[in-house]
């Protein structure tokens, strides 16, 4: 990483950092809980960014780990307030409103779903993995709308935020404190993870698969590998949204959110390591700024996507890097 | 060492009504070079594909150091020690010099799934792709991007990158076409010394390479071994003459 690059990183961190927190002690909530948004959905993008960022797989269907980690969050907080089990058989599993419990059944249940996804998707590549993955996460989505139990198309209702010992998760500071941290810790283990022998092998596989089997490195256990622990980032990414918003519906595993998360990703850069940040913002700005003025903003959203692949492939951060070094 | 590093028993591969190898049987020894000659079309890059698993036989089979390996994919045959350079360069565009042959070492070592500590501050991995490289005469290049080097050093960057997997079987496909006469005069020099640490199968229209560094000679014309034998006798034979040295001879 270029050292003006890890400027302007750090200033990022830092401004989304500083202007909820200034903003809140200036009587303006609403920015925390703005910028909370922004963190979470950075996290699933960050996720993305392993596939799609450093593997080159695009994948179309990355709702469907958001979602599961949402319901998963969703259902256990359920089951815990009403007091009912989820399984009596074969041993009894009870709910719970603990964080750290949550966010590991999230990032299981994601990663297990991507894991068996990504053993049928990954045989294929291009313009059928997109459509396959998409397939997948419409599944899901499908599933979630006509199983009654929990919700079905209305969603499901979390009446309390889900614990986390030593804090008060209900302060929306330290909520949006608590999901700053995951994103640093989930941008924390991106980067290290690209320059690992994992990563390295990972970003050759975008760049030339087959020359990376030849060198002795089975290309299809690289992908699974990788997906898996996108998939996973994602669900953790679900868990936090569900708390965040005391709600899951299907619209987390529909395929605009698959399409959002995406979008974050190309708007900021794909493969760089704030790109999923910095296209986060972008896109919550221009949704609050625009929204205001149009219904049809995504109009305006479309215009700047299409500008940005076609004159800026490294996204805005590339953009805004080159214009500096040039 | 009584035993061929390598052997292919009636190895044949169609593409459709094409038959690009037609019972191929042949075999590399430790310590030797064994050349593969052959007009254009006469499926010598087929046989490379089909030894290293990129493309499957029809019917036939492959020895690696007295074991079958038919049944292994492409990436487990490379990691046991086949190592091939490409007709056609590819490398990875993105990735340095260094990068390039790192990735070699890491692949052959089977170090891929390590993933907290940073690659390349491995430092026997390091300076094997160091040494590799400097070998090959890339060293001023190491740490430029593989997309901003010439043709020659591309082919170059392919030799190191197989050399850096300390193959146990070298299979290269044209190492020197369009790497101009010093390139070649270097690289003659260069695979002459390596054949002691592996053999190595060599595609190569250049003649005087060919004639310089092999020990034996095999000529395939339109997918079958028509003459194996050392390079005096494939010199003297009618056939060859026939087949392919008269073929595009000054
Ligand atoms: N994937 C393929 N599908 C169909 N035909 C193929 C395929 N690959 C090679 N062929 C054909 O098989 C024959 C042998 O090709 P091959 O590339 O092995 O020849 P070669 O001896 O390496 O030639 P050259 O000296 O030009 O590199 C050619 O007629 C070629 O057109
Ligand atoms: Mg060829």
């Amino acid at each position: 990483m270029s050292a003006p690059e890890r400027g302007f990183n750090f200033g990022l961190a830092s401004l989304l950092l500083a202007v909820p927190l200034i903003a809140a002690y200036m009587g303006e909530p609403y920015y925390l809980t703005l910028a909370t948004r922004i963190a979470i959905l950075s996290i699933a993008a960050v996720g993305l960014n392993f596939a799609l960022g450093l593997g080159g797989l695009v994948s179309f269907g990355h709702a469907a780990y958001f979602g599961l980690g949402g319901y998963a969050a969703g259902i256990l907080a359920n089951h815990a307030l009403k007091g009912q089990a989820i399984l009596d058989w074969p041993f009894e599993l009870g709910g719970t409103t603990f964080m750290p419990t949550i966010w590991l059944v999230a990032v299981f249940a994601a990663g297990l779903a991507a894991f068996l996804i990504g053993l049928l998707s990954l045989r294929t590549t291009g313009v059928y993995f997109i459509m396959i993955t998409l397939a997948f996460a419409q599944m899901l989505y499908y599933f979630a709308v006509s199983w009654p139990a929990y919700g079905g198309e209305d969603g499901l209702p979390v009446y309390v935020r889900n614990s986390f010992p030593g804090l008060n998760t209900l302060d929306p500071v330290q909520f949006f404190l608590i999901s700053y941290a995951v994103l640093l810790i989930a941008l924390a283990l991106f980067s290290l993870l690209r320059n690992s022998n994992f990563g390295v092998a990972l970003r050759a596989s975008r760049q030339n698969p087959g020359r990376v089997a030849s060198l002795g490195i089975e290309v299809f256990r690289l992908r699974l590998a990788a997906f898996v622990l996108s998939g996973a980032i994602t669900g953790l990414a679900g868990a936090l949204y569900a708390d965040l918003n005391r709600f899951v519906s299907p619209q987390m595993l529909s395929w605009h959110m698959s399409g959002e998360i995406m979008v974050f990703i190309i708007l900021g850069g794909a493969g760089r390591l704030f790109g999923p940040v910095a296209g986060a913002v972008l896109y919550i700005i221009l949704e609050q700024s625009l929204g205001e003025v149009s219904d049809y903003w995504q109009i305006f959203l479309g215009l700047l996507l299409l500008c940005v692949v076609l004159y800026a492939r490294g996204g805005l951060i590339g953009a805004v890097l080159d214009r500096r070094l040039g | 060492m009584a035993e061929p590093i390598l052997r292919l028993f009636n190895l044949t591969k169609r593409f459709g009504a094409l038959q690009a190898t037609d019972s191929v049987s042949l075999d590399l020894w430790p310590g030797e070079i064994h050349a593969l000659i052959g007009p254009n079309g006469a499926g010598k890059s087929t046989l490379v594909k089909l030894i290293v698993g990129e493309l499957r036989q029809n019917s036939g089979s492959i020895e690696f150091e007295g074991r079958c390996i038919d049944a292994l994919g492409s990436a487990e045959r490379a990691s046991r020690g086949l190592a091939r350079s490409f007709q056609v360069s590819s490398i990875f565009p993105e990735f340095t010099v260094f990068e390039n042959v790192f990735l070699a070492v890491q692949g052959a070592e089977r170090k891929t799934y390590r993933f907290f500590r940073r690659a390349l501050s491995n430092s026997e991995f390091s300076g094997r792709a160091s040494a590799q490289i400097d070998r090959v005469r890339l060293s001023a290049r190491s740490g430029t991007v593989a997309s901003e080097l010439s043709h020659g050093e591309r082919r170059r960057l392919e030799v190191a990158m197989a050399l850096a997997m300390r193959p146990k079987a070298l299979l290269l496909d044209e190492p020197m076409a369009g790497v101009g006469a010093e390139g070649t005069r270097e690289l003659t020099k260069l695979l002459s010394e390596i054949r002691e640490e592996s053999p190595i199968l060599l595609i190569e229209h250049d003649m005087d390479a060919v004639f310089a560094l092999a020990d034996r000679i095999s000529v395939l014309v339109s997918g079958r071994v028509v003459s194996t034998g050392g390079v005096a006798e494939i010199r003297r034979s009618d056939e060859v003459r026939r087949a392919y040295l008269g073929f595009g001879d000054e």
